[in-house]
């Protein structure tokens, strides 16, 4: 019922008194035009007005709320043919059943009938076009403010992984890496900045709503960790399983990301000892499943960001495919697991 | 005389950086470099350098975590690719605060102002400034203690209330108790104060801990704790605490 109540009503209650107003002016003028004495013409046109109103308001409630347009338009070309009979009808029996002194008035009745079914007739196809414009209208702005919205989510989503991405301090401490290598090893300052420059490149590719194939995106998340392992590469080692039948997989673009940077940043963060990720993907028809594993301490659990790269990606997610059970995280020992599932489309 | 100098940084390029600059500025010398807290602890303890260029992410225990932990801090130049520490930098006394990556000029400036002021504390013999209780902008997250040679880190929601002890605090957990050098002043500024309420001269408990406050004597109160442990409550504590609890 709540929806019922929440939609607009193609016609307000203003132009309904103005409508009603307007047909009774017009009805009696006609009446008394043809002859019919002022007084009958008020109150035959009044009766009529009265049920009209209850028909018209009739028809638009039913098709503002049923709108049967899949059906062609046999319902709104026959509805108000019905309403129009039965008005008619209706309003010549109460008229009769007044029983009017008047002689010749019977008569007159019965000899407007045509005029008068055409009369109404006009009056209720008007107003159904009416009702079925507004509303089509209305259905094409909700339809309008609906694809704002999503694009606007999908916007803020992509402006939210770029500055995710962009995040300044692995820019400055792979900058400051650069700078020490530029001493020492000038080669490999060259090649890290190939590194840096690639990586942002691709980040900055992305369009937030196309897919990409697991090895595209692996491109990307393999030159962060060539950097990191550049930084860290005295305590930082990798274990990387990725099953050749997932490469062709599709998955959207920097979702896995930030799992493979939560773990490394944890894991180097958690400890101070040497520090194993392990990235492994997996192969099922509908799924692909990404496994990534870093150590972490169990003791200090104080620390704060800790699960806020992967609250993003599970919000990403219910974005995505409207589930919450695609992302889960558990620990085994000193252990932290992330398992993430990507439905792949058929 | 030579200024002695430490590093703390857990990136070896980071190091060889800082080494390779501080090498050109004459009247230094570099005595130790270390990857982390625990280890940059424990050399501090026994080099005791002049100066201390410290990176604020380290792994497990941060540069500021570090730093209170020393008992007779050195001069600090804060070295880290994040801008928002800035602010805590100077709460806790540093010199000088720079950002990665950084020319050899920035470092040279810093290492100057130190200079200076190693100079002017040796030549007055000033002792340590105690470090007032800064109020900070965030409240902790979590207590470092060193018992020993051994460092715990409390997590705040852990702790179910601290006892003012002589000059230091009990921190009391599920896990024990933990002694810090520090006076209550000092968690009452900087702990959140919607978590924990001192409720006394000597007691102060996390309010999430508390399952009942009770009538004690005449007009006194005391609050029962989830662990059974009674804490008594002071007439200006049980106003705060009607505060705490709006």
């Amino acid at each position: 019922m709540a929806y019922l109540l929440s939609k607009k009503p193609a016609i307000r209650p203003w132009n309904w008194v103005i409508g009603t107003f307007l047909f009774v002016l017009l009805s009696v003028s006609l009446l008394w035009y043809y002859g019919l004495d002022l007084n009958l013409a008020v109150v035959d046109s009044m009766v009529f007005a009265v049920i009209l109103l209850g028909a018209a308001l009739l028809l638009a409630n039913l098709f503002t709320y049923y709108n049967p347009t899949t059906s062609g338009f046999r319902y709104h070309l026959l509805f108000p043919v019905i309403f129009g009979f039965s008005t008619l009808f209706l309003g010549r029996s109460i008229l009769l059943w007044l029983d009017f002194e008047e002689s010749g008035y019977r008569e007159f009745l019965d000899w407007t009938v045509p005029l008068r079914l055409v009369f109404m007739l006009l009056i209720l196809y008007g107003l159904t076009i009416v009702v079925l414009w507004k509303s089509q209208t209305e259905k094409e702005n909700k339809l309008k403010e609906r694809e704002l919205l999503t694009e606007k989510i999908s916007k803020d989503a992509e402006l939210y992984f770029l500055r995710q991405q962009l995040q300044p301090h692995f820019l400055f401490n792979s900058l400051n890496s650069i700078s020490a290598l530029i001493g020492s090893k000038p080669d490999s300052a060259r090649e890290m900045i190939q590194q840096l420059a690639d990586f942002f490149r691709l980040t900055v590719q992305k369009n937030a709503s196309g897919w990409e194939s697991l090895e595209k995106e692996w491109e990307r998340i393999s030159l962060y960790l060539k950097m990191e392992k550049v930084r860290f590469g005295h305590r930082l080692s990798l274990d990387l399983r990725l099953d050749e039948k997932t490469l062709e997989m599709q998955l959207p673009p920097l979702l896995m990301q930030p799992l493979v940077e939560n773990a490394v940043k944890h894991g180097l963060d958690g400890l101070v000892e040497k520090v194993n990720i392990l990235i492994e993907t997996f192969y099922t028809p509908k799924y692909l499943q990404i496994k990534v594993c870093n150590p972490f301490d169990p003791e200090v659990s104080g620390k704060k960001g800790a699960g806020f790269g992967l609250e993003s990606v599970n919000r990403r997610l219910f974005l995505l495919f409207g589930r919450k059970d695609l992302l889960t995280c558990q620990t085994s020992g000193n252990l932290f697991i992330v398992m993430l599932k990507i439905p792949q489309r058929q | 005389m030579n200024i002695r100098v430490v590093i703390v940084e857990d990136e070896p390029l980071a190091q060889e950086i800082l080494e390779e600059y501080l090498v050109e500025i004459p009247g230094l010398q570099l005595v130790g470099k270390f990857y982390n807290g625990y280890d940059g602890l424990k050399g501090i303890q026994e080099l005791a350098p002049d100066l201390l260029l410290l990176d604020i992410n380290l792994p497990k225990i941060s540069g500021f975590e570090l730093l209170e932990l020393l008992d007779a801090p050195p001069q600090v130049i804060f070295v880290t690719a994040y801008d928002t520490y800035a602010v805590k930098a100077f709460e806790v006394h540093a010199l000088d605060y720079l950002l990665k990556p950084f020319t050899k000029e920035r470092l040279k400036t810093a290492v100057e102002k130190a200079r200076e002021r190693i100079a002017l504390k040796d030549m007055q013999n000033l002792e340590r400034v105690t470090q007032d209780v800064q109020i900070d902008s965030e409240p902790l997250e979590r207590v470092v203690v060193k018992t020993g040679a051994k460092i715990d880190l409390i997590p705040v929601g852990d702790i179910h209330y601290l006892r003012a002890e002589d000059d230091y605090v009990g921190i009391h957990t599920a896990k024990g108790r933990f002694l810090k050098l520090k006076p209550m002043k000092y968690f009452e500024v900087k702990l959140d104060a919607s978590i924990f309420c001192r409720v006394h001269r000597s007691f102060m408990v996390n309010l999430s801990q508390v399952i009942r406050i009770e009538p004690y004597e005449k007009e006194r109160y005391r609050l029962i704790l989830r662990s059974g442990i009674e804490v008594p409550v002071s007439k200006s504590g049980r106003l705060r605490l009607k505060n705490a609890l709006g």
